[in-house]
Formats: structure tokens, C-alpha cells, sequence
């Protein structure tokens, strides 16, 4: 019984808090007075998610779709990576620096503007939202490179992607350019040596952090979408015909 | 347990709940146990509650002054109207539907 009433009283805790409010006391009274079948649980899971995502701002839900996005991508990319150039691939590992990415910031900002009416800085800090959910996979990825759970293989543009059978638990960077990096020798008296490749994997540092160093960009493509939101607003209150006929008037005549 | 049909108007959470509070303000557990017996079909807590959520929004129902944990719900006049014009356009398809289906 005791299980019973904190099971109910756990699944109360997902619906939103001015939901629980209004309807916790009925739907608990309703929970504890039959058995708590698979069918029940996944029923009340399915409402509360739904009354979440009633409630949820543009920012969660556009920032969630971007992690659920982000998370397919990097597990596909273990599982089965695609060869260097393609194009889901490509746009994944450099989505922060895309066309659409930038749209999809100032788009959330816009909405954001519309839906509240609020300062720039809102739209802004929504567009940070965004980034930092859909960064949350590669940060995960930084860290497992870091504790050395997670290998990388660098890609060049004429390599051919290994299997899952092959490499493991390792991701596939796709990278053209040459760069200089530090690699380990046997030599007992040099353990470093700095080389120029193509094969250098990013440090596991850069992973985790480069998500968190585009929060800044991020911000302001937002509040540009805000800017965007609040001229829109302006234009609508003001009709444009009745505006500018009086003032074209005097060239007229 | 009745099954919950996939299909038709008797799967639509919020026709069933208006059609039980027509006849008469209901607290939640009644309207379950009101819509098993008349539709055959057995609606989940989480679900009914959503459409009363809905249906509160839209002002269909509204809630009453209860002292206990369970609140009943009663039928608007707006609620009353949607239903009535509901349940007659589903009685006009279901009449061209039952005729078409009838042997010349």
C-alpha cells in the first residue's frame, strides 16, 4: 500500500505544478483506489507529457527536438557512420555553424517575442536554451572521450568509414583539414612529438566546451529574431496604406 | 475490461464526457464508471482527465464547489449547445450512411 500511494504521488509529480493544483487531488483519489496496471501508468505518462508539453515554452520544445536530433545523429555515427561528405552527417557535426541552425535561433527568438511580448533579452536567452539542449550530447561525448569510454576516428575526405564490428564504441570525425597535434611516441625519452595530419582527433576538452562557446552567438541571433518580432508588432499595430498615404500626398499634388 | 475502440465518435474522450454529464453533474470516478456502462469503453485516468482539462478550457464544463477531494463537473449552456449540434450532425451522417448501406 505504501508503494502504491508513492508510486501515485510520483506520477503526480510529472504533470506541470499549475495543473497538479487544479486537478492532483481527483486524478490521486482516482489512482489510489485501483491498481496501478502497465496499461494505467503508461496513461497517466503519456497525459502529464502531454500537459507538459501544453505548458512548455518555444525554447524547451524547439530545444528538445534539437537534442533528440543531435542524440540520433551521434549514435547513428557509432553505429553505422556514413561516408566523409554526407550530408546529415556533415550538418550534424557542424550544425552550430549553419544556415539553418541560425534561422532555426532566430526563428525561436521571433516566437518567443510574439508569444510574450518581453524584452530582447528573453528571445535571447531562449536561443541560449536551444544551443545548450542541443549541446548536451556533444558535451556527453566530450566526457566519455575524457574518461576514455568513447574513441574518435578523424575521417579525411578520401577514407572510407570503418563498421561498428570494426572500431566499437568509437565516433567518426569528419575532418579535411591538416592541423598540427601532439601524438605519442615509444621513444622513452620523448614522450610527445608534435606532427602535421589530417588524423588528429579534437581534444576531448574542446568537445565538451565548444558547445558552451557558442552560447554567446547563439544569444544574439535570438534577440536579432526578438528585434525582428518587435518590428512585426509595430507594423501591425501601424496600417501601412493610412501611414504613408498622408505623407506622400504633398509630392503628389 | 471493455476495449477502447480505435476508430469513431466513441473514441473521442470529450463526446463521451459531455455525453455523460448530460445528464447530470458528475465528479471524475462517476463519469468513468458512467461511460463504461453506456459506450462499452473504458477511459484511463491520465486520458480522461486531459479532456476534462480541455474541456474546462473551452468552457464546455465547468467545475462545482465540492468539500471532498473529488469535484463533480456540470455541463454549460455552451457545452450543452456544442453537444446537441455534435450529436445531431453524427445522427444526420449516421442516417445517410445507414440508408446508403440498405439493399434496393
Amino acid at each position: 500500500m505504501k508503494t502504491h500511494h508513492w508510486m501515485v504521488t510520483a506520477l503526480l509529480r510529472l504533470y506541470p505544478t499549475a495543473w497538479r493544483r487544479e486537478y492532483g487531488p481527483e486524478l490521486t483519489g482516482m489512482l489510489l483506489v485501483r491498481p496501478l496496471t502497465a496499461g494505467i501508468v503508461g496513461d497517466v505518462l503519456r497525459s502529464a507529457l502531454w500537459q507538459r508539453l501544453r505548458v512548455a515554452e518555444p525554447s524547451t520544445l524547439v530545444g528538445l527536438a534539437m537534442l533528440l536530433v543531435m542524440l540520433n545523429g551521434f549514435v547513428w555515427n557509432i553505429v553505422a557512420p556514413s561516408p566523409y561528405g554526407g550530408e546529415a552527417s556533415m550538418l550534424l557535426q557542424n550544425l552550430w555553424g549553419s544556415n539553418l541552425y541560425v534561422l532555426l535561433l532566430v526563428g525561436c527568438g521571433l516566437w518567443t517575442h510574439l508569444r510574450h511580448r518581453g524584452k530582447l533579452d528573453q528571445s535571447g536567452l531562449a536561443a541560449v536554451k536551444i544551443s545548450f539542449l542541443a549541446g548536451i550530447p556533444l558535451m556527453l561525448a566530450g566526457i566519455l572521450m575524457w574518461l576514455g569510454i568513447l574513441g574518435v576516428i578523424v575521417l579525411g575526405p578520401r577514407d572510407t568509414p570503418t563498421t561498428f564490428h570494426e572500431h566499437g564504441f568509437t565516433y567518426t570525425y569528419y575532418d579535411a583539414q591538416i592541423r598540427s597535434c601532439w601524438i605519442r611516441v615509444s621513444e622513452p625519452t620523448i614522450q610527445l612529438q608534435a606532427i602535421q595530419s589530417t588524423t588528429c582527433p579534437p581534444a576531448p576538452l574542446g568537445v565538451m566546451l565548444s558547445p558552451l562557446s557558442r552560447l554567446p552567438a547563439s544569444w544574439l541571433w535570438g534577440a536579432l529574431g526578438g528585434l525582428l518580432g518587435r518590428w512585426i508588432g509595430r507594423s501591425r499595430r501601424r496600417p501601412l496604406v493610412t501611414s504613408w498615404i498622408p505623407r506622400l500626398l504633398p509630392y503628389w499634388r | 475490461m471493455a476495449r477502447k475502440p480505435k476508430t469513431g465518435p466513441a473514441s473521442d474522450p470529450e463526446l463521451l464526457i459531455l455525453s455523460s454529464l448530460a445528464s447530470g453533474p458528475k465528479h471524475g470516478y462517476a463519469i468513468m464508471g458512467d461511460i463504461e456502462t453506456f459506450a462499452g469503453v473504458t477511459l484511463g485516468p491520465g486520458t480522461l482527465y486531459t479532456a476534462i482539462t480541455r474541456l474546462v478550457e473551452k468552457k464546455l464544463i465547468a467545475p462545482q464547489v465540492s468539500s471532498g477531494r473529488q469535484r463533480p463537473y456540470k455541463l454549460t449552456a455552451e457545452g450543452e449547445t456544442g453537444l446537441t449540434e455534435q450529436l445531431n450532425d453524427m445522427r444526420r451522417v449516421a442516417a445517410v450512411g445507414l440508408r446508403r448501406l440498405r439493399p434496393a
